[in-house]
C-alpha cells in the first residue's frame, strides 16, 4: 500500500505502461481505419448500388463517418492519456474497450440515423 | 568484508530487477505527438481512397500560381489525396486547382471491358492555362 502511495506520486510512468499505451493507440488507429477503408471501398465498388449498401453509402457521402474517428479513437486516446497521467492500467482497458463498442455501435446505427 | 561485498552485489541486483521506468512529462508528450499524428494519418489517408459521387466537377482557373502557403499544401494535398477532406469540412474545392491540372496531365480513357468501364465521364473546365516551357 505504501509502496504504491510512493509509485504513484513519483514523477515516472512504467516503460511497459507507456509501451502499451502506444500500442492500444495504434491498434484502435488501425481499427478505425480498417473500417473506414473498407466502408469506402464498399462504397466504390460495383456493388455499391446494392440497397443494402445504400444507406452507409449516403451515410459516408455526407461525413458521417467523421464522427466515428473522432468519438472512437477520441475516446481510446482519453483513456490512454488518463492511463498515463494517473498511472492506472485500468484506463487503458476501460478506454479501449469503449472505443470498440463505439466503433460497432456506429457502424451499426449511422446507416439508420442518417 | 565478503558479506559486505555480497550484500553490495545483491542490491546492485535488486536495484538491475527495478522496473524500467519514462519521466512522465516525457511519456505524455511523446503520446500526445503520436496519437495526433494517427489521427492526421487515417482522417487523411482513410478518407482520401474514397470518392463517393457520380458527377464530379474539375475546375481549372489560370491564378493558381497566385495560391502560396497553405493554399499550395491544401492545392498539393489535393492532387495527392483527392477531394476530402476539403468538402466534408466546408472549404470550397476552388483551392485546389493545380490538383486537377497534375491529374489532367494523367487523364486517360481506355475501352470499356465487358461493361465495367466509365459509363459518363463529365467535367467542366475554367480557362485553361498553357504554359510555356521555352
Amino acid at each position: 500500500m505504501a509502496s504504491d502511495r510512493a509509485d504513484s506520486t513519483t514523477c515516472s510512468v512504467s516503460l511497459t505502461l507507456f509501451v502499451a499505451a502506444l500500442l492500444a493507440t495504434l491498434i484502435s488507429a488501425g481499427l478505425v481505419w480498417t473500417a473506414l477503408v473498407l466502408t469506402g471501398l464498399g462504397c466504390t465498388s460495383d456493388t455499391s448500388h446494392l440497397a443494402s449498401w445504400y444507406p452507409v453509402c449516403k451515410a459516408y457521402e455526407r461525413g458521417a463517418y467523421l464522427a466515428l474517428v473522432i468519438i472512437a479513437f477520441g475516446t481510446q486516446v482519453v483513456g490512454a492519456a488518463h492511463a498515463l497521467i494517473r498511472k492506472r492500467a485500468i484506463s487503458l482497458i476501460v478506454g479501449l474497450t469503449m472505443s470498440l463498442v463505439l466503433l460497432a455501435a456506429h457502424f451499426l446505427f449511422v446507416p439508420f440515423i442518417y | 568484508m565478503a558479506s559486505a561485498e555480497r550484500a553490495n552485489t545483491a542490491q546492485r541486483r535488486c536495484e538491475q530487477q527495478q522496473p524500467r521506468t519514462v519521466p512522465q512529462p516525457v511519456a505524455v508528450a511523446v503520446f500526445t505527438v503520436f496519437a495526433s499524428l494517427l489521427f492526421h494519418f487515417v482522417i487523411l489517408w482513410a478518407y482520401a481512397l474514397i470518392t463517393v459521387g457520380e458527377h464530379r466537377t474539375i475546375s481549372v482557373v489560370d491564378d493558381v500560381e497566385n495560391k502560396i502557403g497553405i493554399f499550395s499544401i491544401l492545392v498539393l494535398a489535393k492532387a495527392c489525396l483527392g477531394d476530402f477532406p476539403l468538402p466534408i469540412l466546408g472549404i470550397p474545392l476552388t483551392i485546389s486547382l493545380s490538383g486537377a491540372w497534375l491529374t489532367l496531365r494523367e487523364l486517360r480513357l481506355q475501352p470499356a471491358l465487358l461493361g465495367l468501364g466509365i459509363g459518363t465521364l463529365s467535367a467542366t473546365f475554367g480557362p485553361l492555362v498553357v504554359h510555356n516551357i521555352f
